[in-house]
């Protein structure tokens, strides 16, 4: 029986096996870009996605355990914004803003994670301290060294949701 | 070769979005810009119809149609045979170009790295893309803007001195209303004209000659923080990586690999899930229809090797370098006689330092596309050099080089030759044995076990002193076990042993004015490789190849010797420094850093107990770039715990193209630094590597990345010189000589973690 999934607002019936983990669903029959292989053992967040919007590892989670649920993706960011606050979907969210307007990827490959975590963060905690985004952010890794660029986007982004 | 690659897979990714085959129609008369957002714009193209005879052995740098194309739209594309490699390659060089063309920046993109479509400008590596392949593209736009200038002078009728060029329009000076565009000229047609050229670009020696370029003053597009064109997609999931390639009809594949480097494949068992085994002697995989399945697939199959365990032990790595015959030894400096001065010095210091084996450590795995048949082979890339990993695969292939095609794509941050090479020439052999594309996805443990490694040091240091507390003599000598190649291991597993150029060579001055100095390498093959035909633990370049290693050791010991002649570490080196660049970019951080003068390590103010404080500071020159670094950290003196709390750095690479990407790059590569200097070690047992994962080799996490202020000292006029690379140079020695500041202890081995610290402070209290 095909797994029937929710992705950013759209159902997809899942060609998979059900123990297959959600990255490879969204990557290889939805063609999504935005989540990365990173290291398949949950290590490193470049996977991450949103569900039901809290931050998990797609890398590690079987398709099955996702039905019935939100799955939303860095794809998908600009219209769960647009959906909260009656903005344009084709404006970016304002973490992707930040994120531009900081300059912040080197070779961006862990970026996906890192803002899938910010927005969740964001929406827990609209003003976190310089403290509590790193603890927030401490579970994903970047090789190029864009930490200190990261913490100034979220930064930026919590005063412009202001 | 008999039939023609016609059929040649189209990359699936994205098809409907554009149209790849009219973009990549360069051999023709035709180049038609695909009009797409620059941020999804990848690197290479895949479609084509051409056919493999239509490929080229060589990209001739000569003709200016190599370089530089206008499209009808009035747009350009630049065409590079370098990558974007994190750094921002992708941006700068459309400003270099559109500077020359008088063009907007936005309509310049650039293609990069298509072995059949760009120029072979070397590979991307060294920080010497804008520093060398930067002028070879400055002056073809320079021709091409003087090509379009000539054109439009028959077609205005006035002569070039009367004409001007705003926004890609010539128009006559003595009357503006008679103009002509270059889309007009020669848009979606080739220029057909020849520049000339000398040396080759493979060897980093092209010069391209022609037209005068602009002179530094007149810039107004370099030297602008334009935003880097690679992030609005990298921030949406629209960019285009590697691992993002997928091609009709592809089988997803995994490679198995030996549990030693020299262990022989005995036998293996049937494969689950529908997947298939590809075999060639010792090289293995598996391949299936489904990703999923060939993952688990490869984890499941059965398979029986033979032992090999021809590895050092691990705890006697660095005796082993230094008992290992040397295979060159090279006198890489040599100023009066350092033996002689040495010996009758009256104060003489002495010391031993050592780096361990470091991973590149990208958070993507290698991955790469290959679609082999009718005896030639169109590879999608994520390599560093095109050309070298054409040279690979042609050789792993058996197949002339004009038959072998690479398009590359934007792969994770690589920081060197990490696995993308060797993925690349797996995902061919596979490709070859079975008549189908294949898409090779390495594993996180397949990346962190067989992406090549950056290699061990060891360095022995002598300094003397004169009874002023100056510095007469110094010997530094560093052995190395890498040695010119990096071994390609699917292609040695397969029994058709490819290498990739590597060259690990110290070249790193002595900074300082002293009277009698020499520097001697030791270089070696890689560890391991004698006891295994030539196949050890695999070296290759990692961000600053030796010269990381070679400048924490002579930087570090220069602190030694300031601490023995009582000097403040910053009024010693001032004291030595002849170079006023030099000197500028330590003078630049001792005042933003609010460095005090005092010698380290003030015994006053050291903490016995509790939590110590401290600042180093260090210096370094790498091609021609001059970096200086002040480093603040706290030392646990329980724990051992060394913090990094924040760097101050400066910078003086000449001509900076775009000084908001370069603070970043800076900043980041900062970060990256602190992190090799404090957490990074490859282990390994007596067969392998065994550090396979991010628990294994921990790399920094935000709560201990510091805070970075990079001070770059504008320098228009001089060449641009390199970026990526120079300012790690002096991170790890700033670090180790702050912690000596700290705690009176030296730090002279990497990576500088608590354990060691603790046991230096145990022998302290003894």
């Amino acid at each position: 029986m095909a797994i029937t999934i929710n992705v950013n607002g759209l159902r997809h019936s899942a060609k998979a096996t059900a123990d297959t983990p959600l990255l490879y669903v969204l990557r290889d029959e939805l063609k999504l870009r935005g989540p990365k292989f990173g290291c398949g053992l949950a290590q490193c967040g470049a996977c991450a996605v949103l569900l039901d919007g809290q931050e998990i590892r797609s890398c590690v989670t079987p398709v099955a355990a996702v039905m019935g649920r939100r799955v939303t993706t860095l794809e998908g960011l600009p219209a769960l914004n647009a959906g909260r606050k009656g903005t344009s979907a084709a404006a970016l969210h304002p973490v992707q803003q930040a994120w531009i307007d900081e300059q912040v990827p080197q070779c961006g490959y862990c970026q996906n994670g890192m803002i899938i975590q910010a927005v969740a963060l964001l929406d827990h905690t609209p003003h976190p301290s310089d403290a509590l985004i790193k603890t927030a952010m401490n579970a994903h890794l970047c090789r190029c060294g864009t930490h200190n660029a990261i913490v100034r986007a979220i930064k930026r982004a919590a005063k412009a949701t202001a | 070769m008999t039939t023609s690659l016609q059929q040649t897979a189209s990359v699936a990714v994205e098809e409907k979005t554009f149209d790849r085959s009219d973009f990549l129609r360069g051999g023709g008369a035709l180049i038609v810009a695909a009009g797409l957002p620059v941020a999804v714009w990848p690197s290479g193209a895949g479609a084509t119809s051409e056919t493999p005879q239509a490929w080229p052995a060589e990209v001739d740098p000569s003709k200016l149609d190599s370089w530089l194309a206008i499209h009808a739209d009035g747009t350009v594309t630049a065409f590079t045979g370098k990558m974007e490699n994190s750094q921002g390659n992708r941006t700068a060089i459309p400003q270099i170009v559109a500077e020359e063309l008088d063009v907007p920046v936005a309509n310049v993109r650039v293609l990069m790295g298509d072995t059949a479509r760009t120029v072979d400008q070397g590979s991307t590596v060294g920080s010497l893309t804008i520093r060398l392949a930067g002028p070879q593209l400055r002056q073809a736009a320079a021709d091409g803007r003087q090509a379009l200038l000539a054109l439009a002078a028959t077609r205005l009728g006035v002569p070039v001195s009367g004409l001007s060029v705003k926004n890609g329009v010539v128009s006559a000076l003595s009357d503006a209303s008679r103009h002509v565009s270059y889309a007009e000229l020669v848009g979606g047609r080739l220029f057909g004209v020849t520049i000339p050229v000398q040396g080759s670009g493979r060897g980093f020696g092209l010069a391209l000659g022609g037209a005068q370029p602009k002179a530094p003053s007149e810039y107004t597009v370099v030297g602008q923080s334009v935003p880097r064109v690679d992030i609005p997609g990298k921030v949406t999931g629209q960019y285009f990586y590697i691992q993002d390639v997928r091609v009709p009809g592809m089988l997803h594949g995994r490679v198995i690999r030996p549990p030693g480097l020299g262990s022989q494949l005995l036998s293996y068992g049937k494969p689950s899930h529908g997947a298939r085994v590809v075999r060639l002697k010792n090289f293995l995989g598996v391949v299936a229809e489904s990703e999923w399945d060939a993952i688990r697939a490869a984890r499941e199959l059965k398979v029986q090797w033979s032992n090999w365990a021809g590895l050092p032990t691990m705890d006697k790595l660095y005796s082993y370098i230094l008992d290992t015959p040397n295979v060159q030894d090279a006198v890489v400096s040599n100023v009066g006689d350092a033996a002689n001065a040495l010996a009758n010095a009256p104060r003489s210091v002495n010391a031993s330092y050592t780096t361990p084996i470091q991973t590149h450590g990208s958070i993507g795995p290698s991955c790469a596309v290959a679609d082999v048949k009718d005896g030639a082979a169109t590879v999608w890339s994520g390599t560093q050099g095109p050309n070298d990993v054409r040279s690979a695969v042609s050789s792993a292939l058996g197949f002339p080089l004009a038959n072998v095609r690479i398009f590359t794509f934007d792969a994770s941050g690589n920081y060197g030759r990490n696995g993308a090479d060797m993925a690349t020439v797996d995902a061919a052999l596979m490709s070859q044995i079975l008549g189908r594309p294949v898409r090779v996805q390495w594993s996180r443990q397949d990346e962190h076990g067989w992406d090549p490694k950056g290699p061990a040091t060891v360095h022995q240091l002598q300094g003397g002193l004169d009874s002023h507390g100056n510095i007469i003599g110094w010997q530094h000598e560093a052995w190395i076990p890498a040695f010119f190649e990096t071994t390609v291991i699917g292609s040695v597993l397969a029994g058709r042993t490819a290498r990739l150029p590597s060259i690990h060579l110290w070249e790193d001055p002595i900074l300082y004015n002293i009277p009698a100095s020499r520097q001697v390498a030791h270089y070696q093959g890689d560890i391991g490789s004698a006891q295994n035909n030539g196949v050890g633990l695999i070296s290759a370049w990692v961000r600053s190849p030796v010269q990381l290693q070679a400048t924490f050791a002579s930087e570090s010991f220069f602190d030694e010797l300031a601490a023995a002649a009582g000097a403040d570490p910053v009024a010693l080196r001032l004291r030595g420094l002849t170079d006023p660049r030099m000197i500028a970019v330590l003078q630049a951080v001792t005042k933003a850093s609010k460095w005090q003068t005092r010698p380290s390590s003030s015994a006053k103010l050291r903490a016995t107990s509790g939590i110590a404080r401290g600042r180093g500071v260090a210096t370094s020159l790498r091609g021609g770039t001059y970096n200086a670094a002040v480093a603040d950290v706290e030392v646990d003196r329980k724990t051992g715990r060394i913090r990094v709390n924040h760097i101050v750095v400066a910078q003086d690479n000449g001509l900076t193209i775009n000084p908001r990407a370069v603070k970043l790059g800076i900043e980041a590569g900062v970060v990256q630094t602190v992190s090799r200097t404090l957490y990074e070690q490859v282990t390994f047992d007596r067969s392998n590597v065994t550090s396979l994962d991010w628990h294994a080799y921990p790399i920094i996490r935000f709560k201990d990345a510091p805070t970075v202020e990079v001070i770059l000292l504008n320098n228009p006029g001089l060449p641009a010189t390199g970026s990526g690379e120079p300012s790690v140079n002096p991170i790890a020695p700033a670090i180790g000589n702050a912690v000596f500041d700290a705690t009176g202890v030296r730090v002279r081995s990497l990576p500088m973690r608590p354990s060691w610290v603790r046991a230096a402070f145990a022998q302290q209290r003894a």
